[in-house]
């Protein structure tokens, strides 16, 4: 079912240098990629050393912070949602805006369950 | 086999272009993608109000969780997340070589990430931390604190499966690039194999802080 094409056509080969056609589907440079790689070691020094100071009921909302600086990261630069194609962000967007109404229509119920005084609660 | 016929393009039949696609491909592993971000999702979100419900037990139960193998474990995979996003790009430029050793590296981190779990799981199985019949605790709410370790065991052994299954991939991914199957046209499948172990990632980037850092201030 699949037809086997000479890429030559293509202008694709091994150690090729960029042609129009790859400009198209954009990759972040190296040093992109090496510096998000430092920068997620970096923020998991970080909330791993913020897990032992003193932050009380706020020590959960820094590590999810930090989790999900670090989630944004990976999908921007290594999923390549940055610099792919835009149409890719109608899928990844949807995702996170159904699993943002699983959250927050939960938690309305879970986080507020003691802000009433029901008498025989 | 002649130079040319070592540079193929697969295309099926119903694209007009290796660019359509790539595109049609990437978007295809990104709805597959979307499933996997409801099943965990769910997942957290039962994580989430059981811990609501029961805090002092959760608290102690992250303190039973091993810090040291937890955060090394997230490096370790941070790391194969780099790798897998320079094999990627090594793919682009349709640089064999590179794309061969980064894939291997991939897996290898992926393998010692597995490796680090499974001694780690040890340790819980010597500490009697499987909820069940031998499950022991000597502090508060032993009953809520096996609550918290059946999602510990759940979450990371699903997270397992996945890291697995990524691993397979890659290795069928390797073999076809050393195999001089891919070039700076036609490398879909490193692409999506690449969005998958990402996902494998970002899953485990949420799980480890609330698993591993919760109540570890005294």
């Amino acid at each position: 079912m699949t037809d086997t094409i000479d890429s030559a056509q293509h202008k694709g080969g091994e150690e090729m240098e960029a042609t129009e056609e790859q400009a198209k589907a954009k990759q972040p440079p190296l040093w992109l990629h090496l510096l998000v790689g430092v920068s997620l070691l970096a923020l998991l020094a970080a909330t791993a050393g913020a897990a032992f100071l003193p932050l009380g009921r706020f020590s959960t909302l820094v590590a999810v912070g930090i989790a999900v600086a670090k989630a944004t990261l990976i999908l921007l630069y290594f999923m390549n949602l940055r610099f792919g194609d835009r149409r890719l962000w109608l899928v990844a967007g949807a995702a996170f805006a159904w699993l943002s109404i699983l959250f927050v229509l939960s938690m309305s119920d879970f986080l507020t369950r003691g802000y009433l005084h029901i008498p025989g609660k | 086999m002649s130079k040319s016929t070592e540079k193929v393009v697969v295309l099926g039949e119903q694209f007009d272009t290796p660019e359509q696609q790539d595109a049609a491909s990437q978007m295809g592993m990104w709805v597959f993608l979307s499933t996997e971000i409801m099943l965990f999702g769910g997942l957290f979100l039962a994580f989430t109000a059981t811990r609501l419900a029961f805090p002092l037990a959760f608290q102690l139960g992250s303190r039973h969780t091993e810090f040291v193998l937890g955060t090394a474990n997230t490096a370790v995979l941070l790391l194969s997340s780099l790798t897998m996003a320079l094999a990627v790009s090594a793919s682009h430029r349709g640089a064999r070589k590179p794309l061969v050793l980064l894939l291997l590296l991939t897996m290898a981190l992926g393998a010692l990430f597995l490796g680090i779990k499974g001694y780690e799981y040890y340790g819980d199985w010597q500490k009697h931390l499987i909820p069940g019949e031998n499950f022991v605790w000597n502090e508060p709410q032993p009953q809520h604190a096996q609550l918290f370790f059946l999602f510990y065991f759940f979450m990371t052994g699903l997270h397992a499966v996945h890291l697995t299954v990524g691993i397979g991939v890659v290795a069928f991914v390797t073999f076809v690039a050393w195999r001089r199957g891919y070039n700076a046209t036609y490398n879909t499948p490193v692409e999506v194999t690449g969005l998958y172990w990402h996902l494998v990632d970002l899953v485990w980037i949420f799980l480890y802080p609330l698993l591993y850092l919760n109540g570890r201030h005294p």
